[in-house]
């Protein structure tokens, strides 16, 4: 159910980006005559409008009418393009740094001018095929609704995705989920996830066999003339050889048409067992935040707490040669880091330096790191800055220069456990002020916000960064 | 035909990439694409070509976490099957690749766990994007946990020859991975689930040491070095660090419990009937099984204070991997060349825990031991021997 204003409010992009909505007299008449009782209804059965639409625009209906409705349904289209990027906006725009105005001068193609509908101006435009185009043209009612079949081709879009890729949203295509699947998972998959009979999972393994031969060799070879992104769907001369390939393997006489459907069924359920196989994993939670940093340090803190004491012995036993140490460490990841940056094109070197600066010495979010150092989104610099494991790569330097320093030490490392056990000891050690400062932050909300973090690893790389920058 | 209608919850699965993913590079893809252009089987060409991608990013991704780590670049040929084994810094790995679809479980041939040649000390599970040219490395397994988890799971092969592993038992954290592979040495690992069960045990009596066909023999000797003999390695022995507590050892939970507090508890108590072990004393332990028993066996070496001949001294502990009492009726013995010199049975009046025995020899000669798990079980073991000139490569 939904609004019936989508049947003749267009919207499109207009001059200078900006998103304009028109409303189509010609549209908004022709629908309000053929749904004349839905006229004053706020919620309006779609799937039942989109299906007589959808039959009036079949060729053997008039040129007038075929027209019209055509304009409604692109109307909706236009609308519902709208939505699914205002979706992928609420799901990824503020991390990965973009908004849905970003993505709509990829989608929001099409051009509806109703002044201009002579037969020049129609044959000119034979040569440009909008999405609402294409959306049109492979739609089909009885397969899917018109929402969702937008939804879907929205989703797949080769110029789009690869915008979001490059901001770190990625959607995998059915082609791809194909080539990556065996046999012997298909029949596990169908068996035990959807339940399907002997023989239906006997036809999908065929099908994906006959599949495997066509579609994989053709993506190897198009990878070898440098042909590279989105794996595009199989050309209908692809899928000629794929159902010429099951007719001979598997007697299977398959239209083009109905091979192609046939493997669109399998991807989706795959794709449904997919979902459901990374969905079962806790969301992982970003411990890049300042605030998240904290807490994480607090869990451990409360969770360790009988062992403070030792942990505290540790240190102090240590303490000189584990800073001396410590100083070692830093410079030495720090330096592997920026040296492998520099192989890398642009000033990712300097970005590198800047933000991790930024991070531990001034307190700053991702977010606001991102703007000052050239970058777009909190994502972009979580991934150049890798904190976790640039901490991880210090302790673990930390435990072999200590190694070094007392022979002794050297004996432990033949005992996996102990070995955890250790890399897990100056973890907290290297966090060993957090608490107080989680405390001070009770007290006084404001504190821990753009001030420089208290933590030994902190302090210590602060310190090493100031006479890094000092260094020509 | 069947129409299926499609649901549209499943559409909405853009993902996020993880900030650790780890680019592909152009002249990867293309070496990748060139490197399973040799292989003519279609079907095996293109996990070839899936798992070159990985085993390249993964190499890069090594590298650039450990830049003092050498990884080699595999051969089509060993690329070609369903894993990958690589060797770096004296660890096996065993390289598993997952294409876009993932899974609850991955598979792993039979051999790559349980044949001494091919088995490994890691097993590393990469997440390979080819369409989005984009590799993670997302999660692994020690072997030692992999046996753990075997034993308590009672994973059997597939029919085709593969286990499937199931990822719960993985660890998704790669740090810690790149904290072994920088850190701890390849002997303190076993490698994969060698020997099985089925290989060291057999439900026969054991062979008297009498039957002379060559026997691959435990040199014990070496572990006064630090180090572990082949032999050693792939029955999975692991050394022990000297009985001596350090100063530096501090006692946190996490250590109480490990392998290397118990081991000191057991040297207590046997000092306390005895049972004197020197300092400069070195051991080594390895876990037997058979059926739902698990025990645990110690031998501990050290040199005799010279007299007229150089001499060594073996003590053998069993004890179980808990610390708990050795199952009544299971018996230890130990032979030389000759004879039977020791045999202990545990019963249930004893006041200890666990059996033990000491032998002293010259360096010239060998003991062979064996236990009887008292479950119909046997095992016998490679010949301890004490040569301290061999060197180990």
């Amino acid at each position: 159910m939904g609004s019936i204003v989508k049947y003749w409010r267009f919207v499109r992009m207009g001059t200078l980006g900006k998103r304009q909505v028109e409303e189509i007299a010609l549209a908004k008449a022709f629908f309000q005559q053929q749904f004349a009782d839905l006229v004053g209804q706020t919620d309006v059965p779609d799937a039942s409008i989109q299906r007589q639409l959808w039959q009036m625009i079949q060729p053997n209906e008039s040129s007038d009418q075929r027209q019209y409705a055509e304009w409604c349904l692109r109307c909706y289209i236009s609308n519902q393009i709208e939505q699914s990027c205002l979706q992928l906006e609420t799901q990824f725009g503020s991390e990965h740094g973009f908004t849905r105005y970003d993505l709509f001068p990829f989608v929001l193609d099409d051009v509806l001018d109703v002044r201009l509908r002579d037969k020049a101006t129609a044959s000119n435009a034979v040569s440009y095929r909008s999405l609402a185009t294409e959306i049109l043209e492979s739609f089909d009612p009885v397969k899917a609704g018109l929402s969702t079949w937008v939804t879907r081709l929205v989703r797949h879009h080769k110029e789009l995705n690869a915008f979001l890729l490059e901001r770190g949203v990625y959607l995998v295509s059915d082609w791809a989920i194909l080539n990556d699947t065996t046999p012997k998972q298909v029949q596990r998959i169908l068996a035990d996830f959807h339940s399907l009979s002997a023989a239906e999972i006997q036809t999908a393994v065929h099908l994906l066999n006959a599949y495997h031969q066509v579609y994989r060799q053709d993506r190897l070879k198009q990878r070898q003339v440098g042909i590279k992104g989105q794996c595009a769907p199989p050309t209908s001369e692809q899928l000629q050889r794929i159902a010429t390939d099951l007719r001979k393997t598997a007697s299977l006489t398959w239209s083009v048409e109905a091979t192609l459907s046939q493997l669109q069924t399998l991807a989706t359920q795959l794709r449904q067992y997919r979902i459901y196989v990374r969905g079962g994993s806790a969301p992982v939670e970003s411990l890049d935040q300042p605030e998240n940093q904290s807490l994480a340090v607090a869990m451990q803190v409360a969770e360790r707490d009988d062992t403070q004491d030792e942990q505290n012995e540790f240190l102090a036993f240590y303490r000189d040669l584990f800073l001396r140490c410590l100083d070692q460490s830093l410079e030495q990841v720090t330096g592997d880091r920026l040296s492998s940056l520099q192989r890398k094109k642009g000033d990712t070197a300097q970005q590198f330096l800047l933000a991790l600066q930024l991070f531990h010495c001034r307190g700053q979010s991702m977010g606001e790191i991102a703007s000052q150092v050239g970058l777009q989104a909190q994502y972009q610099v979580t991934r150049l800055l890798k904190l976790k494991e640039f901490r991880a790569d210090v302790r673990q330097q930390l435990l072999l220069n200590l190694r070094d320093r007392i022979l002794e030490k050297a004996k432990d490392y033949t005992d996996p456990d102990r070995l955890q056990a250790l890399d897990q000891q100056i973890e907290t050690a290297l966090d060993e002020q957090i608490a107080t400062v989680m405390q001070q932050a009770e007290a006084e909300t404001s504190v821990a916000k753009n001030s420089p973090l208290a933590s030994l690893f902190a302090r210590r790389l602060c310190h090493h960064l100031d006479t890094r920058s000092v260094k020509p | 035909m069947t129409h299926f209608f499609v649901d549209s919850d499943v559409l909405l699965d853009s993902e996020s990439l993880p900030p650790e993913s780890i680019a592909i590079l152009p002249n990867q893809v293309e070496q990748a694409v060139q490197i399973s252009q040799t292989i003519t089987d279609a079907a095996v060409q293109w996990q070839t070509y899936l798992n070159a991608l990985g085993v390249l990013g993964f190499a890069a991704w090594l590298q650039e976490r450990v830049p003092t780590v050498n990884v080699p670049v595999p051969s089509a040929t060993e690329l070609a099957g369903t894993t990958c084994t690589l060797e770096i810094s004296g660890f096996k790995l065993c390289l598993m690749v997952m294409g876009s679809l993932s899974d609850t479980v991955v598979s792993v041939p039979v051999e790559a766990i349980e044949s001494p040649i091919n088995a490994a000390h890691l097993y590393v599970v990469l997440e390979v994007q080819e369409e989005q040219e984009q590799m993670l490395v997302k999660a692994w397994l020690s072997a030692d946990q992999l046996l753990q988890q075997q034993q308590a799971q009672a994973l059997q092969p597939d029919s085709d020859g593969t286990y499937s592993l199931p990822l719960t038992w993985f660890d998704f954290n790669p740090d810690s991975l790149v904290l072994y592979l920088r850190c701890l040495q390849p002997a303190a690992l076993p490698l994969g689930l060698t020997p099985s069960p089925q290989l060291a045990l057999s439900a026969q009596p054991a062979p008297t040491p009498n039957t002379q066909h060559p026997t691959p023999l435990l040199n014990a000797a070496l572990w006064l070095r630090d180090q572990l003999d082949t032999v050693a390695q792939e029955l999975a022995w692991i050394l022990l660090p000297p009985p001596v507590a350090s100063a530096m050892r501090s006692t946190s939970t996490a250590e109480r419990d490990s392998t290397t507090a118990q081991f000191e508890r057991l040297l207590r108590e046997l000092n306390r009937v005895g049972v004197e072990v020197p300092p400069q004393a070195r051991g080594a332990f390895r876990d037997l099984r058979w059926g739902g028993l698990t025990v645990r066996l110690y031998a501990l070496t050290w040199v005799m204070p010279l007299d007229e001949q150089p001499e060594w001294s073996l003590l053998l502990v069993l004890s179980t991997p808990s610390g708990d009492r050795v199952p009544t009726g299971v018996r230890l013995q130990v032979r030389d060349q000759e004879q039977l010199l020791i045999e202990r049975t545990a019963n249930p009046e004893t006041e200890a825990n666990y059996l033990y025995g000491r032998v002293i020899g010259t360096w010239s000669e060998q003991f062979w031991v064996t236990i009887d798990m008292a479950n119909g079980a046997t095992v016998g073991l490679p010949p301890f021997s004490f040569n301290p000139e061999e060197t180990e490569a």
